[in-house]
């Protein structure tokens, strides 16, 4: 099931050839199972493409001009004989309230629509954040990256992933992808506890390079920390060393 | 003033010792027993599919992956035995994990779970000289070694997952294809690909040393390339994306596009160079 659910991801990344993408239509009429993961990556891939746009749409702005030209056109034809202005003026306001309340609520259902496709899509990143494979799990993480800043479950998803991955090249990766989050004080709280527990030389390196490079005054007590711990090799404590010097002359 | 003379001076010792790191040769590494009367080769299988094997601590090592179903460690091993310690013949050496040299070739390899684990006994077991694998494909591969031996690994051939966290090897990629994530403290990586998988990442670090990859010009690759302290080089058509690149005097991103796009790959070392050459 590995190799077809490779080719799934393939298939949603163009990269199969017009044959090989064929033949995965093919198998999903045929095998439940792969029906199943067709679908869920496919909730993925659909809801990665729907990232929400707050402002109305262009087909939706384009609607309400026709809709108040045509009302104003109708009422103009049908008041001739009355107070002409007062009646336009009257109708659209009429016609932007009605519009207005049109928006709100096909925005609270495009807005309802758009949360339940996040839904889905968080849960196939955990789902792949639990997949075997560090190359698959860095993807997770690469792809929670690009999410937008207030998509929580992405985040936690990345601060887990740092602190808790088995492999230490998807910690590395999770870090990098936290790094432009460093200003959130939870993300900044988190590599804190993170770097504190780390074990590995290379992500610690990271760790230093990643809190110098955010100029981060906070940083110089867990940058101090490292240069005082006992137990930390001589090269990791010169590395902060350098980071401290840099972040003092800011 | 004095801590930052001896900072500066401790990473340039690391530069100049990750500069000279490994200039042996595949031949000299593998085969410098070969001729030798008192080295015989000897080889260890066992039947394997799927899953991975998992590597803790390991010297030299040539790992390649081959269209059999027995994984394959052969070594060549001095034909007197310990000859070191005449005391110990008749005894096995005790080792605090609980595992023992079950390969004749100095190291541990058991099953668990559907994976394979291979852990390295040290020289008291055997004087070995490098370890050659063949792995059926198939068989993704972890390897973490944390300990201060630099040498090398040579991986040819290889067409599954890579998982790689090394403390002072380098390591020597050809005709992979990825997906990988491999990362060094003090070694250096060099790595030719004759295709890119699209299937996963391929993250290549060190921190220390040099990453020097040569791609295919028709690669299709969302590519970030990243150094601390040092330069990029490439002679590759890069389509830039110039608002997530950054240059200047300290670190370095570039970040764009080969073709038309396609997997990501991430080439990186904090204190040295990173090179990307087309073939």
């Amino acid at each position: 099931m590995n190799n077809i659910e490779d080719k799934i991801i393939q298939y949603f990344e163009h990269e199969l050839s017009r044959e090989e993408a064929a033949q995965i239509e093919q198998l999903i009429t045929e095998n439940v199972e792969a029906r199943k993961l067709f679908d869920q990556y496919k909730s993925v891939y659909v809801s990665f493409d729907q990232i929400p746009h707050q402002a109305p749409s262009d087909r939706l702005k384009q609607n309400f001009s026709l809709f108040l030209n045509e009302e104003i056109k109708q009422q103009a034809k049908s008041t001739k004989n009355t107070n002409y202005t007062k009646t336009i003026w009257m109708l659209a306001i009429g016609a932007i309230l009605a519009a207005m309340l049109f928006f709100l609520v096909k925005n609270k259902a495009d807005n309802q629509e758009i949360n339940q496709q996040m839904i889905a899509m968080n849960e196939n990143l955990t789902k792949l954040m639990q997949n075997e494979s560090s190359s698959h799990r860095i993807k997770a993480v690469q792809i929670s990256a690009t999410l937008p800043d207030n998509n929580q479950q992405a985040l936690d998803l990345l601060m887990d992933a740092m602190a808790k991955d088995p492999s230490s090249n998807v910690r590395l990766s999770a870090l990098e992808a936290l790094e432009k989050h460093i200003d959130n004080e939870q993300v900044r709280a988190s590599i804190y506890k993170s770097m504190a527990d780390e074990t590995d030389q290379v992500v610690l390196i990271s760790y230093i390079n990643i809190l110098t490079e955010s100029k981060e005054k906070s940083a110089i007590t867990e940058l101090k920390k490292i240069t005082k711990d006992q137990a930390m090799d001589q090269f990791i404590k010169d590395e902060a060393q350098l980071g401290l010097f840099q972040l003092q002359e800011y | 003033m004095k801590y930052l003379i001896i900072c500066i001076f401790s990473f340039i010792s690391i530069q100049a010792i990750a500069q000279h790191h490994h200039e042996l040769s595949y031949e000299h590494v593998f085969n410098r027993h070969k001729d030798d009367k008192h080295f015989e080769t000897k080889e260890y299988k066992v039947k394997h599919s799927g899953g991975n094997l998992i590597i803790s601590g390991v010297a030299d090592v040539s790992i390649e992956s081959y269209n059999g179903s027995e994984v394959i460690l052969s070594s060549q091993v001095q034909i007197k035995n310990n000859p070191h310690n005449d005391r110990a013949k008749g005894l096995k050496v005790l080792d605090s994990r609980g595992i023992e040299d079950n390969t004749g070739l100095g190291y541990s390899l058991t099953k668990k779970e559907g994976n394979l684990y291979l852990a390295t006994m040290g020289h008291a077991h055997c004087d070995c000289s490098a370890l050659t694998i063949k792995l059926p494909k198939g068989i993704g591969l972890v390897i973490e070694d944390k300990t201060f031996r630099g040498e090398v690994v040579w991986i040819k051939n290889f067409q599954d997952a890579i998982d790689m966290s090394l403390n002072n090897h380098s390591v020597r990629l050809e005709y992979v294809t990825g997906p990988m994530a491999i990362k060094t403290l003090h070694g250096n990586i060099e790595a030719t690909f004759d295709k890119i998988s699209q299937e996963g990442t391929i993250n290549l670090v060190a921190v220390h040393s040099f990453v020097d990859v040569s791609l295919p010009s028709a690669t299709n690759a969302n590519l970030t390339l990243k150094t601390g302290h040092g330069e990029i080089y490439s002679d590759m058509d890069i389509i830039m994306d110039h608002e997530a690149s950054k240059s200047g005097t300290g670190s370095k991103i570039i970040t764009g596009k080969i073709n038309n796009g396609g997997v990501n790959i991430t080439l990186k070392s904090n204190f040295n160079e990173v090179y990307l050459r087309k073939i």
